[in-house]
């Protein structure tokens, strides 16, 4: 018995040992402050005002118009549909700007004529947006067709796509070998920017 | 001998005694430092991210932050120097916009702005966050959302506020009782996975303040928007597809002069586009309406913070478009904060949830008035829900409101667990239309473009609580016998603590000759 109580006491003395040694060694109080790696601090650029992004400067674009002098200024101009105010003649009003321009329903093929009042000889035609950049690069799909009497038409340039970017003047030029014709006409089949085709301006131009 | 085995053997006893009592106090002791330290703050997972803001930005000046027109005062984005934000020990950058505390329309497009410090970072695990407003005695400090319980802690003499958050938000103090200078923090969770420059499709900006007027994004980008970027211009599609904004910085409008009813230049508009994706991005000072699609499909709102304050504000508005879901967003808005309308095409399946709304004009969430200005035939809003919204603030006009000015159908509209810290409908020129709840079909010389009236069927309202503010009435009122509201349901309608269960008890003005199969339980 007492062996038994002896070894319990020495038992005891180390479980106490134990007990303490874990209150004082293995109970730690969690950081109360963040680690200074787990912070990211995204620093700014130096800079004393706002600054234009160098990824988004462009060159400025020089515009070359086509030789000769545009006809189709002003002109008669009709349209298979146009959406809202953007009717046909704002197509020929000489400004790109705000809401002069044309624009077709989304009932493809669009076309866009213009009478240029006489027959005449032209060489080359300019479809021009308004080159601000919330108008968006965007592609439209057309061809040109010719019209002595404005009911006979005949194909001057097959349907292609073009590329209109504001980067690039937002316009298409189209040149051809020189034609006598007295209404010249779009025909729209694609615009991946809206509903239907759109032109601000369609020049004609005549040497 | 005998006697000494004795004395030795109690004292062995007592020892023994002693020793398991001694082991049982150190076993106790151990629990309750266990449980002690348990209940500590373990900031040893807390991570953070913090933004410098430009360099370039000026100083708010009392000059600045004077109540004065948009053409009386310097409109741009400042930083903020009057209200400090510290997290976690570090201190974060404040900006200053704008905001707009006027309760009725000015006509010149020029009503006086006020000032509003906003700052954010990202965290994970703890933010122990702490405001000093040395300019202001503080009397009492609520902390938006409400329901997360924040109790802060005041120092009146040092002029601090702190507190602690654990979940990623937007988190509004308001000081005294008064929306004057209540500070918006946009808590955001740990960014994963950012694009980084380079990477193929992404515009990427970082850091710093830049001036792009416009950013026209084409199918398939990603514009990223880093933290501590301010960009001052918009972000737009037309007809684009896969499409993603998104990013930590600030889309900023203050350097453009306010539309004035003429040239919008509005900070997010992606229309006739098909899977549009804007996540987290803030957008301030926008010079009319903020984030808009029109005939847009399969587009994701997520995270989106914005306040407005300049004439047309309207938060996040959507016309014409199907499947959308715009959640976890904040908006704060001298306009209508969400709204549907109808330009072309029907209204289909759009889902708003858990956003955050504070309307200092007009709506908070508002379906209409404009229901079929393209003016075809069957024109239909339908499949409509907000759920888990809180509306911080709603100052003007009615918090939930489905106008019909057209002759669409209206139907299948639910408003599900709808919490209104502070109902002030009626404020200023508000009180036209008063309404907490306001079902109306109406003619209208501003918005309808059709000459025959619609119908609303079937809006269900399960769970609207009012938790302070004033107890105003609601309106169901169609505009005929043959144009009607028909089959509403309100469940769970609570009003100052007061549970309605009659359309008396909530003060309801019904028309009784326009609406059929109206119920409240």
């Amino acid at each position: 018995m007492k062996i038994v109580r002896r070894i319990l006491i020495i038992l005891f003395i180390l479980g106490n040992a134990g007990l303490i040694y874990y209150y004082q060694t293995q109970i730690k109080e969690p950081p109360q402050t963040i680690s200074e790696a787990n912070v990211t601090i995204v620093k700014a650029i130096e800079q004393t005002e706002a600054q234009e992004h160098p990824d988004f400067i462009k060159e400025e674009y020089q515009l070359v118009l086509p030789e000769g002098e545009n006809v189709a200024l002003g002109k008669k101009i009709t349209a298979s549909s146009y959406t809202q105010v953007y009717n046909a003649p704002k197509a020929v009003d000489g400004s790109v700007d705000g809401a002069s321009y044309w624009e077709g329903k989304s009932d493809y093929p669009n076309t866009l004529t213009v009478d240029l009042g006489a027959p005449s000889k032209i060489h080359a035609i300019r479809l021009a947006l308004n080159p601000l950049p919330i108008w968006g690069k965007r592609t439209q799909t057309l061809a040109v067709n010719i019209s002595k009497d404005g009911e006979n038409y005949t194909e001057l340039v097959g349907t292609k796509q073009y590329i209109f970017d504001p980067d690039y003047g937002n316009e298409v030029q189209i040149s051809f070998h020189e034609v006598e014709t007295q209404f010249v006409q779009l025909v729209i089949t694609e615009n991946s920017g809206a509903g239907g085709g759109q032109v601000a301006e369609f020049e004609v131009y005549s040497k | 001998m005998k006697k000494r085995k004795m004395i030795l053997a109690v004292a062995e006893w007592l020892l023994l005694v002693l020793l398991l009592a001694g082991g049982a106090w150190n076993y106790l002791r151990i629990q309750n430092r266990v449980e002690q330290v348990s209940k500590m703050v373990d900031m040893s997972d807390s991570k953070l991210v913090l933004y410098e803001g430009p360099k370039s930005l000026k100083d708010a000046t009392p000059e600045d932050l004077k109540p004065a027109s948009e053409t009386a005062r310097d409109f741009t984005l400042k930083h903020c120097v009057d209200t400090k934000v510290s997290v976690n020990g570090y201190d974060c950058y404040v900006y200053d916009t704008n905001v707009n505390h006027n309760r009725v329309w000015f006509g010149d497009y020029l009503p006086p702005q006020s000032r509003t410090p906003i700052t954010y970072f990202d965290f994970e695990g703890i933010a122990r966050i702490v405001v000093t407003v040395p300019d202001m005695a503080l009397d009492s400090v609520k902390i938006s959302p409400v329901s997360y319980g924040i109790e802060p802690v005041i120092d009146q003499v040092n002029h601090t506020v702190s507190f602690t958050v654990t979940q990623p938000d937007n988190y509004t103090l308001t000081f005294n009782a008064s929306p004057s200078r209540a500070l918006h923090i946009f808590a955001n969770p740990l960014e994963l996975n950012a694009p980084k420059a380079g990477d193929e499709n992404v515009v990427y900006i970082g850091p710093g303040e830049w001036n792009i007027d416009a950013i026209m994004l084409e199918d398939n980008q990603t514009l990223y928007l880093a933290g501590g970027a301010v960009v001052h211009g918009i972000i737009q599609s037309n007809y684009g597809m896969n499409i993603k904004v998104m990013g930590r910085g600030i889309l900023d409008g203050s350097t453009f002069t306010g539309w004035q009813g003429k040239n919008a230049l509005v900070p997010l508009k992606f229309d006739f586009c098909d899977k549009v994706t804007i996540e987290d991005i803030i957008v301030l000072n926008p010079n009319a309406w903020v984030c808009s699609a029109n005939t847009s499909s399969n587009g994701t709102i997520d995270g989106l913070r914005i306040i407005s304050s300049r004439p047309n504000g309207d938060g996040i508005t959507l016309q014409s478009c199907q499947n959308y879901l715009v959640q976890n967003c904040f908006v704060r808005s001298w306009d209508d904060s969400l709204v549907i309308k109808n330009y072309t095409g029907d209204s289909k399946n759009i889902t708003f949830r858990n956003n955050q709304l504070w309307t200092d004009l007009a709506q908070s969430m508002e379906i209409g008035y404009e229901t079929n200005k393209g003016k075809k035939e069957n024109a239909r809003i339908s499949g409509i829900s907000f759920e888990n919204i809180t509306v911080l603030n709603n100052f003007h006009k009615p918090v939930i409101s489905v106008h019909n000015a057209d002759d669409a159908l209206i139907t299948d509209v639910v408003f599900q667990n709808i919490i209104v810290e502070n109902a002030q409908m009626g404020s200023g020129d508000g009180d036209e239309i008063p309404y907490l709840i306001d079902f109306n079909i109406a003619q209208s010389s501003n918005w309808s473009s059709t000459k025959e009236r619609g119908q609303i069927r079937k809006v269900t309202i399960d769970g609207v609580k009012v938790l302070s503010g004033r107890f105003n009435p609601s309106r169901i009122h169609g505009f005929d016998a043959s144009h009607t509201v028909e089959d509403i349901t309100i469940r769970n309608l609570e009003i100052l603590g007061e549970r309605i269960t009659s359309f008396e008890q909530g003060k309801f003005e019904i028309d009784e000759t326009s609406t059929k199969d109206l119920t409240i339980e």
